[in-house]
């Protein structure tokens, strides 16, 4: 047995040896280049004291809020602010936490209000984005262990499934994986081009692509199944206000992650302003952490008796989310909802 | 699953461990058989049925032709074999080629007839086993090899996990005998397994995944490229299936190694060739002696007058080209390549009276020149597409006005040189003499280098298709 002992002493010294230097990459090189996020982290940088408001959060986020839109409104209240929206999709709370401890640590990224949407507190991987950069990069250790603590009320099986997901997905970003890919792609391409990309910025270059003028490809069964299925559509709105005032909801877990999201805004010298767009699932979590003074504000539209134009079929993209004409009428809403609550906190307009 | 997915790290090392632990030969051959099979069935478990009947009727037939001597029976059973892998191949892989080509000459002749396709999938390394077994029966009906009367032996030949999608295509004569002695885990070279792991996953992942995206971009819409991008993009794609082939086959030679097996070579840094015979003595070479031995010398080879010798040149090659792929853009880059053979064979007497470097200079450019015009036919989607290509490569006339990346010559450059290096230092081996924990922690290093340019998912191999 002498050969494999020897064998296993080596081992010993290389996987040290790889860790270090994987280690060395992960800290010498710039975050890898995440096609709906990069540019629009390079365009905040470029700008540090360009806006006030920064939206984050999810798709709901994303592709709903129009700064445009928002300031415009904003400005009919006396409020002279600038907003950007930093949605990116399929973003869940862990992710935008990340990103938010990011803004703070580099002191690049400046607000005054951070507007979020806690998205998704149960932390999955979807399909597309196994293995890739867009899921890897905010895999740092205490963004895993979150992501994996989320996992707590799925069965065994998906849940066993979804933790090696997220710890191959930690390991790989440890390992650095593809971080140097860039220096080959370079050779091929402009990095501005690529990094300060444009088109990322949406049509109006405050960040927000709504679905009629994105590239929806793999949206449209969304799309279809949603016009296909209007009165499963109908018999959700129904028990919205049910499901919203559901108790018990919010877990340790929960009030663990939006304190985390709080503290991070706040590190970044911004105030946390929580919105919950208009879904058909409403998020009793994020309700009842606001009932119980967890939140210190909701801006919730999640309420079909109260916006029935937001819940309109002409007005939705599909079950969850808004078309253009939809996401103009959220966008003035939510300005109008925010005028009011910074007129409740500070008692006139900011100039 | 594939050699460069992390998942197979963790299926090789449980291979491993267990192959290794196991004393009794039999039970190490069930063993590394039946995670031969899991390891395929990873892609589909239903074609494993296919490789059992290759392996059955081909064991079968092994065995009839060892204990039959009547000349016209034994012809009989060769042909079974034949029938059977070459059936295997035909449904799986050509049917829709043949028929296609079938109703196409068909209403050439104005004799239009209705056809749909049938929609077949193409088993993961098909053209591969079926030409392994099918040696092994050729092999024994020539009296080159004993029948093996062990159908485990037999089945592990077929199916050995290591080579079994993508070669290198093993000889029964080569392999066969490994399996009858028990290997001992200290006869093992580890390091030299694990650099040549390593060059090939640096040649796969680093450069030939990262090299991918420029190539597609260009074939995707080759018409609106300049020149010069269709000469960069074919020479990247001459870079991009060299390493990801080559990467594969040492990758694949490196993992059977460390599990006690040697497989033969199958690269030798092609494009130094200084002549297209001496390419073919250097690019995939397990394929180039299989085509030799059981097609070109079944066809008369060299034993005939010079233009029968020149037909059988020709015909290897453009079946070779074939059993690339069910297209008419395979046939011709194996035409092509038939065609350099032939010019070669007519030209040889005279070039032999130049000087040595002349010859091998001018042989050398215009050998890597006609390997890459061939391969633009082997890489685009179509017959249209590869003749407006050809046209740009050859010609230098523009198809459109888009360049490809300024940067890319540059890239271009880096890989020669390396390939230069990797050339000059492929017999040096002093990393041998270094103290393990050296070569440990240098190895670590490298692994950690080659990781940070990877792809995060794994890309599949171009020679799974084939």
């Amino acid at each position: 047995m002498k050969p494999a002992i020897h064998h296993l002493r080596n081992m010993f010294v290389l996987v040290p040896a790889l860790f270090a230097c994987s280690a060395v990459i992960h800290q010498l090189t710039p975050a890898p280049f995440v096609r709906s996020l990069t540019p629009k982290l390079t365009h905040l940088e470029e700008s540090p004291d360009a806006y006030d408001i920064l939206f984050v959060g999810s798709s709901r986020v994303f592709r709903q809020i129009s700064p445009k839109i928002f300031d415009q409104e904003l400005r009919a209240h006396d409020f002279n602010l600038r907003s950007f929206n930093a949605g990116v999709p399929a973003a869940k709370s862990v992710e935008v936490w990340h990103l938010l401890r990011g803004f703070a640590a580099d002191q690049k990224i400046r607000a005054k209000y951070v507007l979020i949407e806690p998205d998704g507190l149960l932390i999955g991987i979807a399909r597309e984005n196994l293995a890739t950069e867009r899921e890897i990069y905010w895999h740092g250790c205490a963004e895993t262990t979150l992501a994996i603590e989320s996992l707590g009320r799925l069965k065994t099986v998906p849940r066993l499934t979804m933790t090696g997901l997220h710890a191959g997905a930690f390991l790989l970003d440890r390992l650095g994986v593809g971080r140097l890919r860039l220096l080959v792609s370079q050779f091929g391409e402009s990095k501005r081009l690529r990094w300060l990309d444009k088109e990322g910025l949406g049509p109006d270059g405050d960040g927000w692509v709504p679905y009629d003028k994105a590239d929806t490809s793999t949206e449209f069964p969304r799309r279809q199944e949603f016009l296909d299925d209007l009165p499963r559509y109908r018999s959700m709105l129904a028990r919205q206000a049910r499901l919203r005032s559901q108790q018990d909801c919010l877990t340790e877990y929960h009030r663990v992650m939006l304190a985390n999201l709080m503290t991070a805004i706040e590190a970044l010298g911004a105030q946390p302003v929580f919105i919950l767009s208009p879904a058909t699932e409403p998020r009793c979590e994020v309700h009842q952490a606001f009932r119980d003074a967890v939140l210190p504000n909701l801006i919730a539209f999640d309420d079909f008796s109260t916006y029935p134009e937001l819940y309109a079929v002409e007005h939705r993209h599909d079950f969850e989310h808004l078309n253009t004409e939809g996401s103009v009428l959220y966008s003035r809403l939510l300005a109008d909802r925010f005028a009011q609550l910074m007129l409740q906190e500070t008692g006139g307009g900011n100039g | 699953m594939i050699f460069t997915e992390f998942r197979f790290l963790i299926f090789f090392a449980l291979v491993f461990l267990v192959r290794w632990s196991l004393r009794d030969l039999t039970k190490q051959k069930l063993w590394l058989l039946a995670c031969s099979y899991v390891f395929y069935a990873a892609w589909d478990w239903r074609f494993l049925s296919l490789i059992w009947i290759s392996t059955v009727v081909d064991y079968v037939v092994g065995i009839r032709l060892g204990d039959e001597v009547d000349a016209r029976t034994r012809k009989l059973w060769i042909t079974v074999s034949v029938v059977a892998n070459l059936g295997i191949l035909g449904v799986f892989k050509y049917f829709n080629f043949f028929a296609e080509s079938l109703v196409s000459m068909l209403d050439f002749l104005g004799l239009p007839i209705s056809y749909n396709v049938v929609h077949i999938i193409l088993p993961v390394g098909i053209s591969f086993y079926t030409f392994q077994t099918m040696s092994y029966s050729l092999d024994v009906y020539r009296g080159r090899l004993e029948p093996t009367r062990n159908f485990l032996n037999l089945a592990l030949f077929v199916g050995f996990f290591p080579q079994l999608v993508a070669g290198p295509i093993v000889r029964a004569s080569a392999f066969l005998p490994q399996l009858l002695k028990q290997a001992r885990f200290q006869d093992v070279d580890f390091r030299s397994s694990m650099v040549l792991f390593l060059s090939g996953y640096f040649k796969k992942a680093c450069v030939s995944d990262n090299i991918a995206p420029f190539v597609d971009r260009f074939f995707s819409a080759p018409d609106e490229f300049t020149a010069m991008s269709a000469w960069i993009a074919t020479l990247l794609y001459a870079a991009q299936i060299y390493c990801d082939f080559s990467g594969y086959s040492e990758m694949a030679i490196a993992t059977a190694r460390m599990l006690g097996f040697e497989l033969g070579e199958n690269f030798n840094f092609p494009y130094l060739a200084t002549s297209i015979r001496d390419f073919w003595r250097r690019w995939h070479i397990s394929l180039s002696t299989w085509l030799r031995d059981y097609l070109y010398i079944s066809l008369g080879g060299s034993r005939g007058s010079e233009l029968f010798t020149l037909r059988n040149l020709m015909l290897t090659m453009l079946l070779g080209g074939l059993w690339h792929g069910a297209s008419w853009n395979f046939v011709i880059w194996g035409g092509l390549h038939g065609l350099a053979l032939v010019i070669h064979r007519l030209w040889e007497p005279h070039g032999r009276r130049l000087p040595g470097v002349i010859s091998h200079g001018i042989g050398f450019v215009l050998t890597f020149w006609w390997v890459n015009l061939a391969w633009i036919f082997f890489r685009a989607p179509d017959l249209s597409q590869a003749a407006s290509i050809s046209r740009s490569f050859v010609l230098l006339t523009d198809s459109g006005p888009r360049s490809l990346g300024v940067g890319l010559p540059w890239l271009l450059a880096v890989l020669a040189c390396l390939h230069l290096v990797g050339y000059l230092s492929q017999r040096t081996v002093w990393w041998r003499d270094l103290p393990g924990w050296v070569f440990a922690t240098g190895y670590g290093v490298l692994v950690g280098l080659a990781l940070a340019f990877i792809h995060p998912s794994a890309q599949p191999f171009i020679y799974f298709q084939f």
